[in-house]
This record gives C-alpha cells, structure tokens and sequence, in this order.
C-alpha cells in the first residue's frame, strides 16, 4: 500500500524544481488529507494540516531518502500536527467512561433502533474520538488507509508486535461501547461469522 | 482447548488475516459452539462497521483547489529562525531581565527600613527643611498634613505633601509660598 516514489521525483524537488513538487504534492495529496481529516473531523484544519505538512516536507527536501517512499515519513508528520493541534480540543472530549454510561443510557431508552447500523456507526465515530491518539492512528492507519501491520508500524514508528496490541486495545475498547444486551446487530453474528469462514 | 482461547486466537487471526491451516480446529469449533460464533461475529460485525464510520469521516471531502499555490507561497518565504536561533535570542534577553529585576529589587530593598528615601528631594518654599513626599515618613517623624499645600515650583500639581518634623524650624515663616499649611 506504500508505493515508491515516481523516478526521480526527490531528485528534482532536492534541485529546487517546483514543478517537481507540485507533482510531489498531488501524488501524496490524498492519503495525508485523508489522515488529517480522519483525524480532526475538521475539513478547515485537514487543510491547514495539510499545508503545514508539505511547507515542512520542502524544507527538509535535502533530508528526504531518494530510495524509499516518502508517504511514511509525511504520515507521521501528519499525525503529528493533528494531534499537536487538537491536544487543547482533546481536553474537551468526553471521558470515555462518560461516555459509555451514556451509551448504555441511550440505548436502553431507545433498543428498537439499537440494531440499526447508522446507530452502530455514530456509536463507533464517537468511540474513535474517544480513543488514546496512539490507537487511534493505528486504526485510521490500518482500517482506513488499508496498510499493512508492517507499514503501519513503520509510520508509527513501533514494531509490529506493538501496531497489534494497539488495534486489540482499540477494538476492545471500540466493543465495549455497545451493552452486552444489545450488541447483536440486525444480520446475526454467527451467520455473519459462518458466511465468511466458508 | 478452551472456548476463552479459541475465541482470542480466531478474532486476532481474523483481524490481522492470519486465518490459515493452523487454524482447522478453531473453525471446527466454531460449528458447534454458538457463543464463540456469536463472539467472532460480533467482532467482524465491528470491524465492518468501523471501516465504514471511518470511510464516512473523509468522504466527499477533497483539498483545496489552491492549496498548492498556498504551500508554493509559503514555502518560498525564508523560514522563521531555527531552534538554535530562538535559544541564542533567549540566552541574550535573560541576562538582560535578570539584571532589571536585580535592579528594581535593590531599589524596593532600600526602602526597607520603613523610612522612604525620596530619590530628589524638592526644596520647599521655607528654608532649611525639604519635603519628603511622596513618601510617608515614621508616624513619629510626621509633622503635619500639607494638605491642599501647593509646591512653589508646581503650583498647579495639588501635591499632598508630608514634611518631616526634624526640619521644621522653630517659627514658622509667614508668606504667601507658605499658604494652605495646616498643623
């Protein structure tokens, strides 16, 4: 999922090309965006981050390795300023105990449309706010950009080992929010589960 | 082997796709266990679901049209100074702050001892005494209150002036420049 670089592309930006760098910028344009915006929820400040990622990616052109894909390294500058970023809006966030006990408020008072995947889903989005920020990059990294355990923990900068234990906390975490009593969704989870083993 | 493990070994491999020939009899187990389905369900049930709030985040959404040219101008600006910089700015600065506050802290310390030093004493309009505002001598050294007194050489100012009683000479001398004292 880490493609390498287009030939040369490092090279020209390094020479002062800026053509070559606006070529840089749209190829890579996306996944950075795509972390950013995954991130903060936040289109405006996706774009500031994305700016800010790649005013820094130029100024440190001479430091970027011709050999290797840059999309890591800009990544975890991403990942970086979001958080940077939104550490004063995090303060904010409901704790995610908090945010349980109103989960579970919620849906005993309304369990008709607990099955209802909308609802799985807002559940879920806030979930993911609630996340630690380490966890939450490994599962924006891995669910949502596709990579692979290895080029996730690359981009985190842990080992593999760590990238798992990371998605296991998130998802038990992510589980926890629905109760017990309503967690079976409107397809039955043992059909779902013998579907896809066949 | 137990339903706790299988349930823990299955999901991981489902999660990471390590699902492969080690993991025969897990999937047996399966068949016949209705909790341990209804576990691994839920778990893909999460997954899938969270895939989809995460698609849901960045979808229809794109970057700016003129972000380039946003990042063209900024780029090309010379950059801002460099850690190294900003601490050499710093280094010069502090010593400048810790010699003010040493200077501003022997100036408050030498008025410690209860007895305002007036830093230019003004000479009044009667010989042989000076004022001693705009401090406030020791209540034992206090002579009167020159209220409304009116310096000479600041006759508009309304001053409010304390004079100190060691100075005082024994008669007091009578004179316009001296209107307004009151014992």
């Amino acid at each position: 999922m880490v493609s390498t670089q287009p030939e040369g592309l490092v090279e020209r930006i390094q020479s002062g090309d800026m053509d070559a760098f606006e070529e840089f910028f749209n190829t890579y344009k996306r996944p950075v965006f795509t972390t950013a915006l995954a991130i903060t929820r936040d289109p405006f400040l996706a774009e500031e981050i994305l700016q800010d990622c790649f005013v820094k990616a130029y100024r440190v052109r001479h430091r970027l390795r011709r050999d290797v894909s840059p999309l890591p390294w800009l990544q975890r500058v991403t990942t970086n300023l979001c958080y940077s970023r939104i550490a004063r809006r995090r303060a904010l966030v409901e704790p995610i105990t908090q945010l349980i006990t109103n989960l579970v408020t919620d849906l005993t008072i309304r369990p008709d449309q607990v099955a209802e995947s909308r609802e799985i889903i807002e559940v879920l989005q806030r979930g993911i706010d609630a996340l630690p920020p380490k966890q939450q990059t490994a599962v924006i990294l891995y669910y949502l950009h596709g990579y692979s355990l290895a080029e996730a923990a690359e981009i985190a900068e842990c080992n593999v080992g760590t990238m798992k234990s990371r998605l296991h906390y998130a998802l038990k975490a992510l589980r926890s929010l629905l109760p017990a009593e309503r967690r079976a969704p409107a397809v039955r989870p043992s059909r779902l589960a013998v579907d896809e083993l066949s | 082997m137990s339903c706790r493990r299988i349930r823990r070994e299955l999901i991981e491999r489902f999660r990471f796709g390590e699902l492969d020939g080690r993991s025969a009899p897990h999937l047996e187990h399966l068949r016949g266990c209705v909790e341990c389905r209804d576990d691994v369900g839920l778990d893909r049930v999460v997954v899938r679901n969270l895939q989809r709030a995460l698609e849901l985040r960045v979808a229809d959404v794109e970057p700016s049209s003129t972000s380039f040219e946003a990042i063209r101008r900024r780029a090309l600006e010379p950059p801002g100074p460099t850690w190294g910089e900003r601490l050499w700015r710093w280094a010069r600065v502090v010593p400048a702050g810790a010699a003010i506050a040493l200077a501003s802290f022997a100036i408050v310390g030498g008025m410690s001892d209860g007895v305002p030093q007036a830093a230019t004493p003004r000479q009044l309009a009667w010989p042989g005494f000076q004022e001693t505002a705009p401090y406030d001598p020791l209540p034992e050294r206090r002579s009167f209150w020159t209220e409304g007194y009116l310096l000479p050489s600041e006759p508009a100012s309304g001053l409010i002036a304390w004079v100190d009683r060691s100075q005082l000479p024994n008669q007091p001398p009578v004179g316009p420049a001296n209107q307004g004292i009151t014992r």
